[in-house]
């Protein structure tokens, strides 16, 4: 088994009474795409954010690069979502008081192990693959919808994580910019060797990725 | 790392959080200036009590413990004590004056050195029998200046009572309304061998002077004698003032605390309006412990911004006690019909260090209670 990896086993988590995750065993290989199926409120979501450290699990255990996520304190948790992880969510949550470039550069400014100055060259790099490089100045909501998530994903990747987490990130596009995001979603993965997992109900989104499982009421089929 | 000004800029407050925030200053800086006002006030009722008082009697007074005379080997050992001060033998005695069958009233007859009177009344007495007397006792009586009253006073140190009588020369405004109704000045006898009191007069100190100056003397002194500053007769009233600053302040910090439920208020309201900045934050590796770090910022924020408000309230109270009519003094009991806010910094201090510390421990109760619930069930509530 690679040491760079996600295992979670019998993974359960509830909400109130609900029983969101019944047991989920799941295995993610270092620099692979994933999709994860299933229709709204089956837990894909959930499942996604304990892998991303953002709760915890009521039982069960999440192994990522060979640690044990369980084991981990409240601020290893806050450093490995900092370090290791990128989330794109469905809905770009870009802070409409800071400008594009400031809004890419959050991460950086929480975290212990780049400063903002180190990670500037890169985003750049990144604005200018996606094509975004004249919106950096700008203010989000000067921006269309598809640049707002491009913005985003360069926000995901700006201190280069070993997985990047997506939440329906296509779910607020249209059909062109779901095209267009996924396919800078892939650039990303594979030119910055980074492992994908995404959520989505979208079967065209889906059907681009190599690897797929699908979630059924809190149950995973991989 | 994630300064102040940068979550300042994350965290701009849109329109109703910045009235929130706004109110829940002013409520605090509001409670907080009251109860800095009230204690100043106090302070300058006390203040201007012993002024008043100060006003025609010597500002240290001395008496001897065991017996009612005191004599001029007595002032001579004072004043090699406190070379300092102005010292002279002066008398303090019970009287009743009486102007006809039904108009009498008691009084207390102080019998001091010419120069004293001249100095401090602006008046020549040519003889021992001229007194100076009180608005007060003069409308009681219905006395007018040139008028002849008789006293019945004690005549020496042996308690011996006799009649004489004396004619008014003056009628004065005591500050203070006791004194006004029951003061009667005049110059000593030649002839008086005997007197009660040893006034040491230091004028232009300040009371804790005057208590410092106590305490030397005192060092320095034999034990026969017992020396007390010239607010002794009222030192009941000013302890009481000095007990209820204390049990007042208490009280009053219930206003702080309703004032601290609307900081908490708006600490919630904040919560829920920046659930999602929050969220995002603590996606990108805010952890719990620097939330709370930032919590307590806010806080902070709130507490610094409502004290340097509450300085100026108490500015503006201060203005308006000293000149808007509403707020002179109805009451006869003491003529100090303008009072003012006598503030320290010790008491801006204290005042806002209890409310530091109020603040802090009910809003951690909020704080750990909001960062208690996880942040996917926050963000679930907030998207259903």
């Amino acid at each position: 088994m690679p040491k760079e990896s996600i295992i979670t086993s019998d993974l359960t988590k509830s909400f109130s009474n609900t029983k969101v995750l019944k047991g989920i065993n799941l295995k993610v290989e270092k620099g692979e795409q994933y999709v994860i199926k299933g229709a709204s409120g089956s837990g894909k979501s959930t499942l996604l954010y304990l892998l991303g450290g953002l709760d915890r699990p009521d039982s069960g255990v999440i192994s990522v690069n060979g640690e044990s996520l369980n084991n981990y304190s409240d601020e290893q948790l806050a450093q490995y979502r900092n370090e290791k992880i990128g989330f794109v969510f469905q809905f770009h949550f870009l802070l409409s008081s800071m400008n594009c470039l400031d809004n890419i550069l959050l991460p950086a400014s929480l975290s212990k192990k780049y400063t903002v100055e180190s990670v500037r060259p890169f985003i750049m790099d990144v604005a200018d693959l996606l094509g975004v490089t004249d919106c950096l100045e700008k203010m989000p909501y000067e921006l269309s919808g598809g640049q707002q998530q491009r913005i985003n994903l360069i926000r995901a990747v700006s201190l280069k994580p070993d997985y990047l987490l997506c939440d329906e990130p296509t779910g607020s596009l249209d059909s062109v910019n779901t095209e267009i995001v996924c396919d800078f979603l892939f650039k990303l993965s594979q030119s910055l060797k980074i492992t994908l997992l995404t959520v989505t109900h979208d079967r065209n989104v889906a059907s681009q990725f190599p690897y797929h499982c699908e979630m059924k009421d809190g149950v995973l089929y991989q | 790392m994630l300064s102040f000004f940068h979550l300042r800029k994350i965290f701009q407050l849109e329109k109703s959080s910045k009235r929130f925030f706004t109110w829940a200053v002013l409520g605090l800086a509001f409670s907080q200036s009251v109860i800095v006002s009230t204690l100043g006030l106090m302070n300058g009722f006390e203040k201007s009590m012993k002024e008043s008082i100060s006003t025609y009697l010597p500002e240290i007074n001395v008496t001897h413990r065991f017996s009612l005379a005191l004599t001029k080997e007595d002032l001579v050992s004072f004043r090699q004590i406190a070379p300092s001060t102005n010292s002279f033998l002066y008398n303090a005695l019970d009287g009743f004056l009486l102007k006809s069958n039904k108009s009498s009233a008691a009084t207390r007859n102080f019998e001091l050195p010419v120069d004293e009177i001249n100095k401090k009344f602006k008046v020549q007495l040519s003889s021992p029998n001229e007194i100076i007397i009180g608005r007060g006792l003069a409308e009681k009586l219905r006395l007018k200046t040139g008028e002849e009253v008789t006293f019945l006073t004690q005549e020496d140190s042996q308690r011996s009572l006799g009649f004489s009588r004396k004619k008014i020369k003056k009628i004065i405004d005591f500050p203070i309304f006791e004194q006004s109704q029951r003061f009667v000045f005049s110059i000593k006898p030649q002839d008086k061998k005997f007197f009660n009191h040893i006034g040491l007069s230091v004028p232009g100190v300040t009371p804790e002077e005057i208590n410092s100056l106590i305490s030397e003397i005192e060092t320095q002194m034999d034990f026969n004698y017992k020396v007390e500053p010239y607010w002794s007769d009222f030192k009941f009233l000013l302890e009481a003032v000095e007990v209820e600053k204390k049990s007042i302040s208490i009280i009053l910090q219930v206003i702080v605390l309703v004032a601290i439920f609307n900081v908490v208020a708006f600490l919630l309201y904040f919560k829920e309006v920046n659930a999602r900045k929050i969220f995002i934050l603590s996606a990108f590796g805010m952890s719990k412990k620097r939330r709370l770090v930032a919590w307590r910022k806010l806080t902070l924020v709130v507490w610094s911004l409502s004290c340097f408000i509450s300085i100026f309230f108490v500015f503006a109270f201060d203005m308006a006690l000293r000149y808007l009519p509403i707020f002179e003094l109805p009451a006869k009991i003491y003529y100090l019909n303008r009072l003012s806010i006598k503030w320290s910094v010790s008491d801006f201090l204290m005042i806002f260090m209890v409310s530091l510390i109020i603040l802090f421990l009910i809003t951690s109760f909020f704080i750990r209670n909001i960062e208690k619930s996880s942040i996917l069930k926050n963000l679930r509530e907030e998207f259903n």
